[in-house]
């Protein structure tokens, strides 16, 4: 999308055109549900962060001051997803694991490569290793890892979005990647033969 | 923590966010050291697979229906949220503020808390007081005065042949050498006192006149009867544990406590209303 048009976009949604917000969403909807996704690990509630996000975001879009509107919503499915995840701390879910197999249509489809099904079932073997490896991390690493790694923002970036010095962004992704390392390491079967560590 | 610090330094190397000093000396070190290279490597592969995590289909549209957001509501929700912050931070300013004044109110001695303040009921037993005492002392002189008087009349009663004090009648007394008062009692100099008349003149020359005294009016009765009640009944303020120090008829404590519990519930208030604010 232009710069243009963007600017154009939020400055009609500044002054109340839902329709012109709704553009914004069509742009950013996927790298906003990626994120989610990855963070809560769970198609249902990575679907409500990101409903909760964009409703968020367009009923406070006056305070949105100009920069980068992507970090800016980065910055509010962040703030969802770790308070989601710390409620889910203090008042702990039934687990997936007890409803026995999970439907494998519940989870989300892997954007389409035009791969064949072997490859396609690599890589989605790799996808859910590297998925409950980030699932073992505590929530602040787990964010940095994500935004960094996975949606390859710069530490400044990372640093703006969840409210941290520089320095702490370094420490929490030096030890998610540690972390995921050795859990990849350890259980390496997870993975595809040509992926193990 | 050797290994979490040299982690530490391979991740920022991946990154190239090392200093130049930084990066000469690890990349040394990898030289010399193939566990730390392996290390390094491990690391590496990690974040590749990271990078090539696959992205997920979304399971539906997000666009937002005029139902999904009240159109209504986020100005009056902004405008509410705008002030709701300041006026918490203020209100907990106001209410810890207080809380101290209170507090120091408390922590003062007697006399200097209520020495200038309101009247009380206390601190009118207290102004009565020093009425009260003067016209004690007054009286005091008066009987002091009158004293060398009693003196000289039981000096000149032993001068009266005692066959006139034995007859039962009252002797007739020479006459005085000097004009003795008439006796003068406690009642009349507090009247005077209290009325604010004359000062009493004692006038030898005068002859056996009582010293003029103004009629007392109503209002100097009823000042007299209250000035002879708090005479009576003056004490000294009592500070014992019936009189529990209160503002406005509440006790001290009791708007200590208030006052401490307000300011927490107003400070936990204002902490949510800027979180809430800075989402």
């Amino acid at each position: 999308m232009a710069l243009t048009n963007e600017t154009d976009l939020i400055a009609a949604a500044q002054h109340g055109k839902l329709d012109a917000f709704n553009e914004l969403v069509l742009s950013y909807q996927h790298q906003v549900y990626n994120l989610a996704y990855r963070i809560m690990n769970d198609p249902a509630s990575a679907a409500d962060a990101t409903q909760e996000t964009f409703i968020s975001a367009y009923r406070n879009i006056q305070r949105f001051r100009g920069g980068s509107f992507k970090s800016w919503l980065m910055r509010i499915v962040s703030n969802t997803c770790y308070d989601e995840l710390r409620r889910r701390k203090r008042r702990p879910t039934t687990s997936f694991d007890d409803f026995g197999d999970v439907d494998e249509d519940a989870n989300p489809a892997l954007v389409s490569h035009q791969e064949g099904p072997v490859d396609y079932i690599e890589r989605r073997e790799l996808a859910d290793a590297l998925q409950s490896a980030i699932d073992t991390l505590p929530p602040d690493q787990r964010i940095t890892l994500v935004l960094s790694d996975v949606e390859d923002l710069s530490y400044q970036e990372i640093a703006d979005i969840t409210h941290v010095s520089l320095g702490t962004v370094k420490s929490r992704l030096s030890r998610a990647r540690t972390k995921l390392r050795d859990y990849l390491q350890t259980e390496r079967e997870l993975l595809p033969s040509r992926y193990r560590l | 923590m050797q290994d979490a610090r040299r982690d530490k330094l391979l991740s920022a190397y991946i990154d190239d966010e090392l200093s130049p000093r930084e990066r000469a000396q690890l990349e040394q070190q990898l030289e010399t050291d193939p566990a730390l290279r392996r290390r390094l490597e491990t690391l590496e592969e990690t974040v590749t697979l990271l990078h090539e995590l696959p992205a997920v289909s979304i399971p539906r549209n997000f666009i937002l229906t005029p139902k999904d957001v009240d159109e209504s509501e986020p100005n009056r929700t902004r405008a509410t949220r705008r002030w709701v912050a300041p006026l918490l931070t203020a209100a907990t300013t106001v209410t810890s503020l207080l809380f101290i004044l209170v507090l120091a109110i408390d922590s003062l001695p007697i006399n200097a808390r209520w020495g200038s303040s309101a009247p009380s009921p206390a601190m009118d037993l207290q102004m009565e007081a020093p009425q009260a005492m003067q016209v004690e002392e007054s009286a005091e002189v008066m009987v002091e005065k009158e004293e060398p008087v009693t003196e000289q009349s039981e000096a000149l009663e032993k001068a009266v042949p005692q066959d006139s004090l034995s007859s039962g009648g009252e002797a007739e007394l020479p006459a005085p050498l000097f004009e003795e008062e008439a006796p003068v009692e406690a009642s009349d100099v507090e009247e005077e006192l209290s009325v604010g008349a004359a000062p009493l003149s004692v006038d030898p020359t005068e002859g056996n006149e009582a010293p003029a005294i103004p009629e007392p009016s109503s209002r100097a009765v009823a000042d007299d009867e209250l000035g002879l009640a708090d005479a009576e009944n003056i004490e000294p303020p009592s500070s014992g544990p019936a009189d529990a120090p209160s503002l406005g008829g509440i006790p001290i404590v009791a708007i200590q406590v208030g006052l401490g519990i307000g300011s927490l519930v107003l400070l936990m208030l204002a902490i949510q209303a800027w979180r809430g604010r800075h989402r």
